[in-house]
């Protein structure tokens, strides 16, 4: 056996250089600056054995080579974690205030106009970058701000970018305190954001908190069928949480499954960024519209609340609507923050709460809407 | 975002409908003598 296929560091090129690098700094970013650290350490240390030359991880047989077969391209992970992140929520701020799930719709008209940008720059116009139909849809869902869904848009379409698309996603997550507050003052007055809204709300019966995941179900399932994967993994995860009888259930979703699920999803979305697929132009483009999905999403959300402002006779506060898009909790925290700049007396978290988690079903169910969109025109 | 909004519009008028129907009961007023309710 030739000697340069024993040892790596023969078969070590800059390409690899830079990957090995960019898990280093994942994980320096996971640990020292906190970045989405429960993603970010098993993502960086999959990319760092995927490329490892020579390792031999990501060939057939390969531990990562399986965690993508059986976990990534079955769609389970996504799947199981969301039983985990059903379990996590409360719906209780959503259904207090049911018209913040309007905010959650709009706010995802990110999506859209990313993919529109994605698919002109692609395929459908300009063809500067070797973005298909496909490849533009699941760009698009970068600003579903839901890392899930992403992973599962991207699966299913088969997008040779899913890795970049993933990582973009959770990477933008986790800088909305940096991308929203920006967006939020430049498209309201201090008149707007300084308004305070009713801290207290009904109370919701725990009838309603039960009855509530089975009819989302239903409704999502029977208007956009192709999100039932996605909602009813979602609401199955809040029903074992809701439904008081299950406590054992609801913990193992939210902590044992989840981590668990968690650590595999991460080394094998790590695995799939090699070097030869990733260090490509069209990976920083992906990075580019990410932002761009983010903003447009966040903006969509700010301008349907100050619609609502006005609709309302002054009673909405427009920037709970930039807590539609679903980085949960994150962005509801940053309304409470740009709220309390303007007015110290006005705490928005639960109005935004209420935005925020709609906006969590708001982006399964765009999901499912591009994925019908897909089989409709391609 | 034509299913978006109208998949979430649904579910406004199916979260009014089950708060409505299903709503917490507020809390029985309190009488002078102590007792709640009817008498």
């Amino acid at each position: 056996m030739p000697e340069g296929e024993l040892v790596g560091i023969f078969a070590l090129t800059w390409q690899v250089a830079v990957m090995l690098g960019l898990g280093g700094l994942l994980i320096y970013l996971g640990i020292a600056r906190q970045v989405e650290p429960v993603l970010l350490v098993p993502i960086g240390m999959g990319i760092i054995l995927a490329n490892i030359p020579l390792g031999g991880l990501t060939e057939t047989g390969g531990l990562l080579a399986i965690l993508r077969t059986f976990g990534i391209e079955t769609e389970l992970f996504p799947l199981l974690i969301f039983i985990g992140v059903g379990a996590m929520i409360d719906f209780g701020p959503l259904l207090q205030r049911p018209y913040t799930a309007l905010l959650g719709a709009a706010a995802q008209f990110g999506i859209f106009g990313t993919f529109f940008l994605a698919y002109f720059v692609g395929d459908g116009g300009l063809h500067l970058f070797d973005f298909s139909f496909h490849d533009a849809v699941s760009i698009g869902i970068i600003g579903s701000a839901d890392g899930p869904t992403s992973i599962y848009v991207a699966t299913v379409l088969r997008s040779k970018y899913a890795p970049a698309i993933v990582v973009a996603a959770y990477s933008y997550m986790a800088l909305v305190p940096i991308i929203q507050p920006p967006i939020m003052r430049a498209l309201t007055t201090k008149t707007e954001r300084a308004l305070a809204m009713p801290a207290r709300a009904e109370k919701v019966s725990p009838r309603t908190r039960v009855l509530f995941p089975v009819v989302t179900i239903l409704v999502v399932g029977l208007v956009a069928p192709k999100a039932t994967p996605l909602i009813g993994t979602l609401m199955f995860g809040n029903l074992l949480r809701e439904s008081g009888v299950v406590e054992r259930l609801s913990q193992a979703a939210q902590n044992e499954m989840a981590n668990i699920v968690t650590i595999l999803l991460g080394l094998a979305v790590g695995g799939m960024m090699v070097a030869k697929d990733f260090l490509r132009p069209e990976t920083i483009m992906i990075y580019v519209m990410g932002v761009v999905a983010f903003a447009v999403g966040t903006a969509a959300g700010v301008l349907l609340g100050k619609l609502m402002y006005v609709a309302s006779g002054r009673r909405i506060n427009p920037l709970i609507g930039a807590a539609g898009i679903s980085a949960f909790p994150m962005s509801a925290r940053v309304v409470q923050k740009v709220g309390l700049e303007a007015n110290p007396h006005s705490h928005l978290l639960m109005h935004a709460a209420g935005a925020n988690t709609a906006g969590q079903i708001a982006s399964v169910v765009a999901g499912g809407a591009v994925l019908v969109l897909v089989s409709f025109f391609a | 975002m034509g299913v978006v909004f109208a998949t979430l519009g649904l579910l406004v008028l199916v979260m009014t409908a089950l708060n409505r129907l299903l709503g917490a009961k507020p809390a029985a007023k309190a009488t002078p003598g102590g007792r709640t309710g009817r008498a």
